[in-house]
């Protein structure tokens, strides 16, 4: 039927604009159920069908990525975001009107009195700020952005100033975030304390650290199982900041701080479990229910979390799958 | 010029109008700027831009329109900013150089092998950025967020029937550039 003409002189469309119309859902009633006839006796139509659908999961999956990126580090915290730009441009009115304040010139001596509402002062106009409009009013914006930076690296100093300070004014928040801790997962190596050997083994030795009895399944053979590592006995698995021989969150902090925050990104019990998804790494970090906390990524961060609460622990698989691949395999015993 | 008619558009009104409408905004930038690096960035400063020109937004009018212009100025901006300073989207220039899809390797999420899916997306990606920015916006609209004609068309301040036949040509040259690609010949027209 393609490039046919009816009688009418009304081109009608050719496979291509229905299997467009088919992937894109408009084409529907009669016209659609006449398709699908087709679609099950012609090969070819439904090849090209098939290449539409396979472009529209591949859009959905490219994009996929950013939506989830904006979905975790924007859109979770768009408050923030939206307070901080609320501030940036509140910051930046009160910045124009210091400087109208400051560099108003009057261009006759009643310009002052002309400027408060009432007053009359016989003014002409309003007294112009000086340099307002040819340079401030264009450039305010800048100077905003020039003060917010200048206070957000006085920010910084004082954040690395204080994470150098003894451990009377460590936070109380734990140092680590999910990015940070997938990150220096890898540093070291990305190899655990303990070695894999079975997935018995490893639910016995977190009915040892938390008393509650998992049970896991076998992962499949894609998914290569390196082992893990439990808090309060740093070793080569502890998490460390990449190039630093300290345990990450420590930054001369005290040693109990460091196990707490470093290994212990939940609280100093938590256990990791490091595996790999092809030759993606993934964690999985364990813990006390009691003691979760929200577990942010970093912003921009391209890795995806997963949560599964069970029997009181709390169970985070960190990666780069949008489904997870460890968490599933989890149940109780 | 149009007038803003009725009370101007609180802060608080603009948070709650501007995340109701992030994801179209955001496939906006994504779309103008041929790839998701820099689309947040994008959004940000098309926020603060609003902020300060909040006074100019008639609350009778479609928001998303309105901040879709803003956004899509800005994309724009950006746009050309990297093409004066020389500076390459890497992701436009070589898909190959993207970070990790968000599935695990050769494996999709319901386990199911996918041979040459990378190559596949890549390709994709390639095709995608031959369209016009206004025909990418289309087709990432209709095909990612699933937004009917309407609102893709208030969003992008286009007559609907110009979505629907962006989105339809948009199809049409990237399968076109697919078999093209696959039978070896050059690539298909925008």
């Amino acid at each position: 039927m393609t490039g046919m003409t009816d009688p009418s002189g009304i081109q009608p469309p050719s496979d291509g604009d229905l299997a467009s119309a088919y992937a894109d859902g408009s084409l529907a009633g009669p016209a659609r159920a006449a398709f699908e006839a087709r679609l099950a006796a012609e090969p070819a139509l439904r090849e090209q069908v098939e290449l539409e659908e396979r472009i529209s999961d591949s859009l959905r999956r490219s994009f996929a990525v950013s939506q989830a990126a904006v979905a975790t580090s924007v859109l979770n915290g768009a408050a923030d975001d939206l307070a901080a730009v609320r501030e940036q441009a509140e910051l930046q009115e009160r910045i124009d009107s210091t400087l109208r304040g400051v560099f108003t010139v009057p261009d006759q001596p009643a310009a002052a009195a002309a400027r408060v509402p009432g007053a009359g002062g016989g003014s002409t106009g309003a007294a112009r700020p000086f340099l307002t409009r040819p340079f401030f009013a264009r450039n305010a914006r800048w100077v905003a952005m020039a003060a917010s930076l200048l206070m957000g690296v006085m920010v910084v100093a004082a954040v690395y100033i204080a994470s150098r300070t003894g451990p009377e004014e460590c936070p109380d928040e734990p140092f680590l975030e999910l990015s940070t801790a997938y990150v220096t997962a890898l540093e070291p190596g990305f190899s655990p304390q303990h070695g894999w050997n079975s997935p018995a083994d490893f639910v016995e030795a977190i009915r040892v650290q938390f008393g509650v009895n998992l049970r896991m399944a076998q992962p499949p053979a894609w998914l290569q199982m390196l082992g893990w590592s439990t808090a309060g006995t740093a070793g080569d698995g502890a998490l460390k900041p990449p190039g630093t021989d300290k345990p990450a969150g420590s930054h001369g902090r005290s040693a109990e701080h460091a196990a707490g925050s470093a290994q212990g990104i939940l609280s100093p019990d938590t256990m990791t479990l490091y595996a790999k998804s092809g030759a993606e790494p993934v964690i999985v970090l364990i813990d006390r229910l009691s003691a979760d906390r929200d577990m942010p990524l970093a912003r921009g961060s391209q890795l995806v979390k997963h949560r599964i609460e069970l029997g009181g622990l709390v169970l985070y698989e960190v990666g780069v799958s949008e489904k997870a691949v460890l968490l599933d395999r989890f149940g109780l015993r | 010029m149009e007038q803003p008619s009725g009370a101007p558009l609180s802060r608080d009104e603009f948070v709650v109008r501007f995340q109701a409408s992030r994801r179209t905004l955001w496939c906006i930038a994504a779309a103008v700027l041929g790839g998701r690096s820099q689309a947040d960035d994008v959004l940000q400063e098309a926020a603060v831009i609003a902020l300060a020109k909040l006074d100019q937004f008639n609350p009778a009018t479609s928001f998303t329109a309105w901040m879709g212009q803003i956004v899509r100025f800005v994309a724009l901006n950006e746009s050309r900013r990297r093409k004066r300073h020389g500076t390459l989207d890497l992701e436009a220039a070589n898909p190959t150089a993207r970070e990790p899809k968000p599935s695990a390797p050769g494996l999709s999420g319901r386990g199911e092998l996918l041979a040459g899916q990378q190559l596949f997306d890549d390709r994709v990606m390639a095709a995608l950025n031959t369209l016009s920015d206004t025909a990418r916006a289309c087709l990432l609209l209709r095909t990612v967020l699933d937004l009917p004609y309407n609102e893709i068309a208030a969003a992008l301040d286009i007559p609907e029937g110009t979505a629907m036949s962006h989105v339809h040509r948009a199809r049409l040259a990237i399968r076109e550039r697919l078999v093209t690609d696959e039978n070896g010949g050059k690539g298909g027209q925008a």
